[in-house]
C-alpha cells in the first residue's frame, strides 16, 4: 500500500512549499499569490523501490458554507463521512464550492491529511470551519504549524490544533532538516496501522539513499579534482611562431574550459540534491586576469603557510612510507628529509600556475600545450568551493526560491576537523594531484570531508 | 550525453569491436587448423566454443555482480589502451556508469569476439574440408554421447545438429585404428549450433541488457537523478501581470464599517483615528445578512480584512451581494496583540488583486499621517 498526503490549509499558507521540501524537489511551483492552485496536483516520491504520494491542494474558499451544508445533513457523528461523500457526488456543491470538492476528493479516496497553517500569524476562529471539515472526513491527519515569517503565535497555534489534531509539529518549510522531515512520515506510521511497513521501508530508503548521495558527492568531488587538475590543451602547429600567436588563445580557452569543468559538476551536484532550478552563484573560477592574483585563492583554499604546512605533512608522510620501506634502519630520517622538501617547494612554487610549452614533432610541426595547473593550491580551491557548495546546499530546503550566494569558506577549518591520519592522506592526495600523478582510493580520502556528522556542518 | 562523449563512445567501440573480432578470428582460425591431414579435434572445439564462452561468460556476471571491472576494465585502463578512448572521469562523475559502461564496452568485445570466431569457422566450412574427429584414450562414442545430448538440448529442433552415436562412433579417430570416416564432416551443425547457443545469442542478450543499464545509468544522471514525478503545473494559474485595484487613503464622507476580520478594539480605534467613526460598525459573516445602514446622504462602505490572510471565495461571495453603493473599499490591516502594523507590500497586492476582480471595489488604506 502506497501512502498518500493531502495537503490542505487556508490559502497561501505555504502548502505548497510543505510539498516541495517534503519532496525535496524544486519543480514544484509556489507562488506569492493566492488561489493559484486550482487543481490536485499529485507528486510521486520514489526514494529507491519505495514511494508515497503528496498531493498539493487548492486551500478552502468557503469552508463556513460547505461546513453548514454538511451539518443540515449529518445530525450525528455517525452520518458525517456519509455526508461528506454527498457533498463530493452533489453537483450543486461542484459548481458552488469547486475548491472543496478538489482537497477533500483524494482525502476521502484515502489520503492521510496534513493540515498547514502559518504560525507566525495569531489563530483565528475562520479556522475552525476547515478544521471542523477535515475532521468529519475521519481521515488519519496531523498538523504542521509553518512559522513562515516569525514563530511569535507557535503556542498559540499549539492550543487550538491540539483541539481538532492527535498530532501537531513545528515545521518552518524553509528550514526543515531531514529528521524533522522524516518525523512527519513517522507520525503517520502510528496514526495508520496499516502504512506503518510502508512508511518504516520509506524511512530506510530515505536513509539508503542519503547515504548513497553522500557517496555520490564525494565521487563527483573526486571526479572535478582528478580532471581539472588534469586537464591540459594541445594544440599542433606549423611553426614556434605560430605557437607564440596562439598562446593567449589557449591560455583563455585553457581557463574557461576549467571553469566549465567545475561549473558542469557543480551542477552536476545541485542535480544530485535535487536542486533542478536553483541558480548558484559562487564566483567562478578566476578568470585569465586574475588568476595570477593567486592571494585570491586564499577565500577557498589555503594560505601560503597553511599550504606551506599541508606540503610538509605530505611530505612527510612520503619521508614516512621510505622509512617503513627501510624498515626503519633511516632512523627515520626519510620523514624529516621529505618534510623539508615538501615545505622548501610549497614555498616557492605557490604561485606557479599552468604552464605554456612547445614540443617538437617527430614528422615536423610542433604540439602546443597550455597546463596543466601546478599550482599547488589548485585543488584546495576547488574542493574548498565544491565543499562549501555543497554545505550551503545542504543547509536549505527544496521550498526556498532564492539564489545561493557562497561567497567564500574556510577550507582549513573544513579539514581541522578530520584526524591527523585522515589530515595526511588529504594532502597527500592533493599534493598528488596537483603533480598530476594517479591517486588511489581519491573518493575514500575526501570521503571524512563531506560525512555530515562532522564538526564543520555548520552551514 | 555531449557530441563528444558520444565520438568518445563510438570510437572505443569501434577499437574494441574490432579488437574482439581480430581476436575472434585468430583464436577460431587456431582451433580450427587440426593437423597436417585437417582434423580437428571436436572435443578441443567443443571446449573453445562452448565450455570457456560459458564459463566467460559466467565469471563477466559474477564480476558485474560484484562491481568489478574485469577484463575490459584491465584492457581500457592499461598503459597500451589510447588515452583518448579511455573512459575520463569527465564522462564519468559517477563510479557505477563507469561500472555499467565498462560491462557495455566488455559485452561489445565478447559479442565480436564470438562472431569473429564464427565467422572464421564458417570461411573455413566453405573454403576447406573440416575433418571432424574426436580423441579419447578412456572414453567410449556411448560414454560420450549423454554430455554431447546435454550440450545440444537447446537446440533439440534442429535434428541435423544433433549428436548420434553412429556419428560419434565414425568420426572417433584412433592413431592406431586410423582415419575416421569421412561422415565425420557432419559435426559442422553440431558444433555452429553450440557457438550460437553458448557464445553468440548470450552475448547478444547480454549486451543488449548492459546496454539498457549503461543508458538507464546515464540517463538517470542526465534527468539529474529526478526519482520524482511532478506533473505540468497546469494546477497552478499564476497570472504574472494581474489587474489591481485602485488605493486610496481617504473616504469622501460618512462610512459604515464591515468587520469580516472580527478585530481587536485597539484596532477599531485605529480605524477610528484614521478614518473618523464609523456610522455603523458590524460584524460581517459569510452566513449571516448582510445590514447596510440606511439614512439620508450617501455613505460608503469599508470591510475591513486581516491583511495576511488571503481572500476567500466567501467574501467574495459576500461582497458580490453588497449592491447599490457608490463606494466600496477594502480596508487590510495587520495588528499585533496591542498595536497595528503597517500591511506588507505583498498582502497589499494580493487584497489589491482580489478587489479588481469585483465591481466598484478600491483598496483602503490610512495615509502617511496615521
Amino acid at each position: 500500500m502506497i501512502p498518500i498526503f493531502a495537503v490542505v490549509g487556508h490559502p497561501n499558507k505555504g502548502k505548497s512549499s510543505i510539498v516541495a521540501t517534503l519532496a525535496q524537489n524544486d519543480s514544484i511551483a509556489i507562488s506569492d499569490q493566492s488561489g493559484t492552485t486550482r487543481q490536485c496536483l499529485q507528486i510521486d516520491v520514489n526514494i529507491g523501490k519505495v514511494s508515497y504520494s503528496l498531493i498539493d491542494t487548492p486551500g478552502f474558499q468557503r469552508p463556513t458554507k460547505v461546513l453548514a451544508w454538511l451539518q443540515e445533513r449529518a445530525g450525528t457523528a455517525d452520518k458525517r463521512i456519509n455526508a461528506v461523500k454527498s457533498f463530493l457526488l452533489d453537483q450543486d456543491c461542484q459548481r458552488l464550492y469547486p475548491d472543496e470538492i478538489q482537497l477533500l476528493t483524494p482525502i476521502m479516496n484515502g489520503a492521510a491529511i496534513i493540515y498547514v497553517v502559518d504560525g507566525s500569524r495569531p489563530y483565528g476562529s475562520e479556522y475552525e470551519a476547515e478544521m471542523e471539515i477535515l475532521r468529519w472526513t475521519g481521515q488519519a491527519s496531523l498538523a504542521l504549524i509553518n512559522p513562515i515569517e516569525n514563530e511569535n503565535h507557535i503556542l498559540q497555534w499549539q492550543h487550538a490544533l491540539g483541539q481538532y489534531f492527535k498530532v501537531v509539529k513545528v515545521f518552518n518549510a524553509m528550514q526543515a532538516e531531514q529528521e524533522k522531515q522524516l518525523s512527519v512520515l513517522q507520525a503517520f506510521s502510528q496514526l495508520r496501522d496499516d502504512w506503518q511497513s510502508a512508511i518504516n521501508e520509506l524511512i530506510k530508503a530515505y536513509g539508503e539513499r542519503s547515504k548513497q548521495r553522500k557517496e555520490d558527492s564525494t565521487e563527483l568531488l573526486a571526479a572535478l579534482l582528478t580532471t581539472a587538475c588534469a586537464y591540459r590543451l594541445s594544440q599542433k602547429v606549423l611553426t614556434q611562431e605560430q605557437a607564440t600567436a596562439l598562446k593567449p588563445v589557449m591560455e583563455q580557452r585553457y581557463f574557461k574550459k576549467l571553469a566549465a569543468i567545475e561549473q558542469d559538476h557543480h551542477e552536476s551536484l545541485k542535480s544530485l540534491l535535487f536542486y533542478h532550478h536553483l541558480k548558484s552563484n559562487i564566483d567562478v573560477l578566476p578568470d585569465f586576469e586574475n588568476l595570477f592574483d593567486t592571494e585570491k585563492w586564499v577565500v577557498w583554499g589555503l594560505n601560503q603557510k597553511q599550504i606551506t604546512i599541508a606540503a610538509a605533512m605530505a611530505g612527510a608522510a612520503a619521508g614516512a612510507v621510505i622509512d617503513l620501506s627501510l624498515a626503519g634502519s633511516s632512523l627515520f630520517l626519510g620523514a624529516l628529509g621529505g618534510s623539508a622538501v615538501g615545505a622548501t617547494s610549497a614555498w616557492f612554487g605557490a604561485d606557479k600556475l599552468a604552464g605554456f610549452k612547445l614540443q617538437g614533432l617527430p614528422v615536423g610541426g610542433y604540439v602546443a600545450q597550455q597546463g596543466p595547473m601546478k599550482n599547488r593550491n589548485f585543488p584546495y580551491v576547488l574542493l574548498g568551493r565544491f565543499l562549501h557548495l555543497e554545505n550551503a546546499l545542504q543547509s536549505r530546503t527544496h521550498a526556498r526560491r532564492d539564489s545561493i550566494q557562497v561567497t567564500e569558506g574556510k577550507l582549513q577549518d573544513r579539514i581541522s576537523t578530520l584526524n591527523s591520519a585522515q589530515q595526511k592522506s588529504l594532502y597527500k592526495a592533493l599534493e598528488l594531484l596537483s603533480k598530476q600523478k594517479p591517486v588511489n582510493n581519491l573518493a575514500k580520502v575526501l570521503k571524512p570531508l563531506l560525512t555530515p556528522n562532522t564538526k564543520s556542518r555548520s552551514g | 550525453m555531449t557530441n563528444s562523449s558520444h565520438n568518445i563512445d563510438t570510437k572505443t567501440i569501434a577499437t574494441l569491436s574490432l579488437f574482439g573480432l581480430s581476436l575472434g578470428v585468430v583464436v577460431g582460425a587456431g582451433a580450427l587448423s587440426g593437423d597436417d591431414q585437417g582434423r580437428v579435434n571436436l572435443l578441443f572445439l567443443l571446449l573453445i566454443f562452448a565450455f570457456l564462452p560459458v564459463l566467460n561468460l559466467i565469471i563477466s556476471l559474477i564480476l558485474a555482480s560484484l562491481k568489478m571491472n574485469g577484463l575490459t576494465g584491465a584492457i581500457v585502463n592499461s598503459p597500451l589502451w589510447p588515452k583518448d578512448l579511455s573512459p575520463t572521469p569527465v564522462k564519468f562523475k559517477f563510479e557505477r556508469q563507469r561500472r555499467f559502461w565498462l560491462f557495455f564496452l566488455s559485452q561489445v568485445f565478447s559479442l565480436a569476439f564470438a562472431l569473429g570466431s564464427i565467422l572464421v569457422y564458417l570461411a573455413l566450412l566453405l573454403g576447406t574440408d573440416v575433418n571432424f574427429v574426436w580423441r579419447s584414450t578412456l572414453l567410449e562414442a556411448a560414454d560420450l554421447l549423454p554430455a554431447l545430448n546435454l550440450i545440444s538440448s537447446p537446440w533439440l529442433f534442429w535434428h541435423d545438429a544433433q549428436p548420434s552415436l553412429q556419428l560419434l562412433q565414425l568420426s572417433q579417430n584412433s592413431r592406431i585404428a586410423g582415419q575416421a570416416s569421412a561422415y565425420s564432416e557432419n559435426w559442422w551443425q553440431f558444433i555452429l549450433a553450440a557457438q550460437l547457443s553458448y557464445n553468440l545469442i548470450p552475448r547478444v542478450f547480454l549486451l543488449l541488457i548492459a546496454r539498457w543499464q549503461y543508458i538507464a545509468a546515464t540517463g538517470a544522471s542526465n534527468k539529474h537523478n529526478s526519482q520524482q514525478s511532478v506533473p505540468a503545473q497546469d494546477a497552478h494559474s499564476l497570472d504574472n501581470s494581474p489587474a489591481l485595484a485602485r488605493i486610496v487613503y481617504t473616504l469622501p464622507g460618512r462610512y459604515q464599517l464591515l468587520d469580516w476580520s472580527r478585530a481587536p478594539i485597539h484596532c477599531r480605534s485605529f480605524i477610528t483615528k484614521s478614518f473618523g467613526k464609523p456610522i455603523v460598525q458590524t460584524e460581517l459573516s459569510p452566513m449571516g445578512p448582510v445590514e447596510l445602514a440606511t439614512g439620508s446622504g450617501s455613505t460608503s462602505i469599508v470591510v475591513l480584512v486581516k491583511s495576511w490572510n488571503a481572500p476567500l471565495g466567501e467574501l467574495k461571495d459576500t461582497l458580490a451581494t453588497l449592491t447599490g453603493t457608490e463606494s466600496k473599499y477594502i480596508l487590510p490591516l495587520d495588528w499585533g496583540q496591542s498595536a497595528v502594523n503597517v500591511p506588507s507590500p505583498i498582502h497589499v497586492k494580493e487584497w489589491r488583486r482580489f478587489a479588481a476582480t469585483l465591481s466598484n471595489w478600491e483598496i483602503l488604506q490610512p495615509g502617511e499621517h496615521s
